[in-house]
């Protein structure tokens, strides 16, 4: 195998920049929100990463889950 | 290593960080331990001048992010420390100060980067143990990590989180190939997590996850076994052998359900200091391995911790 490609991703506009090790200097980029395991408050404001977009995302999820929930007749979340 | 040496080191020595939060629980512990503290409100109102470093430590429910706060920021050197995206309330408030107390960022970011090297270069798969449990993940030719900071310093105008100095982490690519788990993790903790911007709709699930496997852990069913199939979780026994997945999964976002969100390798010691009956994001890192299920944004995002794991190749 070739020298594995490490893509470094940040949660925020002003995150960590790059990062450097052995194989040179890897400059770090974003990724949508559901890959992002660092908790921050610093996103970018645009598109598709705007609050507005979230909260819409995020509704429509919530009304799936209480949607199903309910046709089980059970609380959200409960299996 | 004196109180808070590590976090007050991350900061230009001329400019020790003011600790700034939405909790007066948190305002006053950080008070108590010597720091200047401020409010977001009156930081977000322009009541007072923005510190050349701080501590940013939001804990009330709240809808972020908060654009005037950001702004007020933008030019200061932050700490994140997101106490409302695991647990908030004040025996959690303490156990974080009293943790931060002794934190060593220097000597995190050196395992984070020995860690960061081996996977870099490493061309078997890793091999992952604990008391005779194993774990193996392959590792692909591209691979996604979130961006760590691996040297103990935060500069004016970036705003780290403090889970970046504590471990590597490696995510889901586009292709979910990243790596692939197979395997068990003896899991001794977990660590439960939300978005902040997310809080009002993730949040409630995710606690919901915390009382659900906080209830294990007080009725004494840990360690969790975690059995992993081609990345995919197949069981989570308790001590007694009862399989939680079912009840697990639901409470996990429908994106990646039931598969692996995050493979991270801790970066501090395991420590006897280590509570897991507190959902704490200090835990998370608290040495060993840990695998994520879910992804934080419209569920729980879950870290099943194995503190103990060592693995191959790497020195502990």
């Amino acid at each position: 195998m070739a020298e594995r490609v490490l893509n470094f991703v940040n949660a925020g506009d002003q995150d960590v920049s790059e990062v450097t090790i052995s194989t040179g200097r890897h400059e770090a980029g974003p990724v949508e929100t559901t890959r992002r395991i660092t908790y921050t408050i610093s996103y970018p404001t645009p598109a598709p990463n705007s609050v507005q977009a979230f909260e819409e995302t995020f509704a429509a999820a919530a009304k799936e889950i209480v949607k199903d929930a309910e046709a089980r007749d059970v609380e959200p979340g409960e299996a | 290593m004196t109180d808070f040496a590590g976090v007050r080191g991350l900061f230009p020595a001329e400019a020790p960080p003011t600790v700034i939060s939405d909790s007066p629980a948190v305002l006053e512990r950080f008070r108590g331990g010597g720091f200047s503290v401020a409010s977001i409100a009156d930081l977000a109102a322009g009541a007072v001048t923005p510190p050349v470093s701080a501590v940013l430590a939001p804990a009330a429910p709240a809808r972020h992010p908060m654009p005037a706060l950001n702004a007020a920021l933008r030019e200061s050197a932050v700490l994140l420390v997101p106490l409302l995206g695991f647990a908030s309330e004040d025996r959690a408030v303490d156990y974080f100060f009293e943790r931060l107390r002794s934190l060593d960022f220097a000597a995190a970011c050196e395992k984070s980067r020995q860690s960061l090297e081996f996977i870099q270069h490493q061309k078997e798969p890793v091999a992952i143990g604990c008391q005779g449990r194993e774990l193996r993940v392959a590792l692909g030719e591209t691979l996604d990590v979130f961006a760590p900071k691996l040297a103990p310093a935060i500069a004016r105008g970036e705003c780290i989180s403090i889970i970046q100095f504590l471990e590597i982490a490696m995510v889901p690519n586009d292709a979910y190939d990243g790596f692939t788990v197979d395997g068990d993790l003896l899991c001794e903790g977990v660590s439960i997590a939300h978005h902040l911007h997310a809080h009002f709709e993730a949040g409630p699930i995710a606690h919901k996850a915390w009382g659900l496997l906080q209830g294990e852990y007080a009725a004494g069913r840990f360690p969790l076994t975690l059995s992993v199939r081609d990345s995919a979780v197949v069981s989570i026994r308790n001590a007694r052998g009862e399989d939680l997945l079912d009840r697990v999964l639901p409470l996990t976002d429908p994106v990646y359900r039931g598969r692996i969100t995050e493979f991270a390798i801790g970066s501090l010691d395991p420590a006897a200091t280590v509570d897991w009956s507190v959902n704490s994001q200090l835990n998370e890192p608290a040495g060993g391995v840990h695998l994520g299920l879910g992804a934080g944004e419209t569920g729980a995002h879950i870290d099943f911790v194995s503190p103990r794991a060592t693995v191959a190749g790497l020195a502990a």
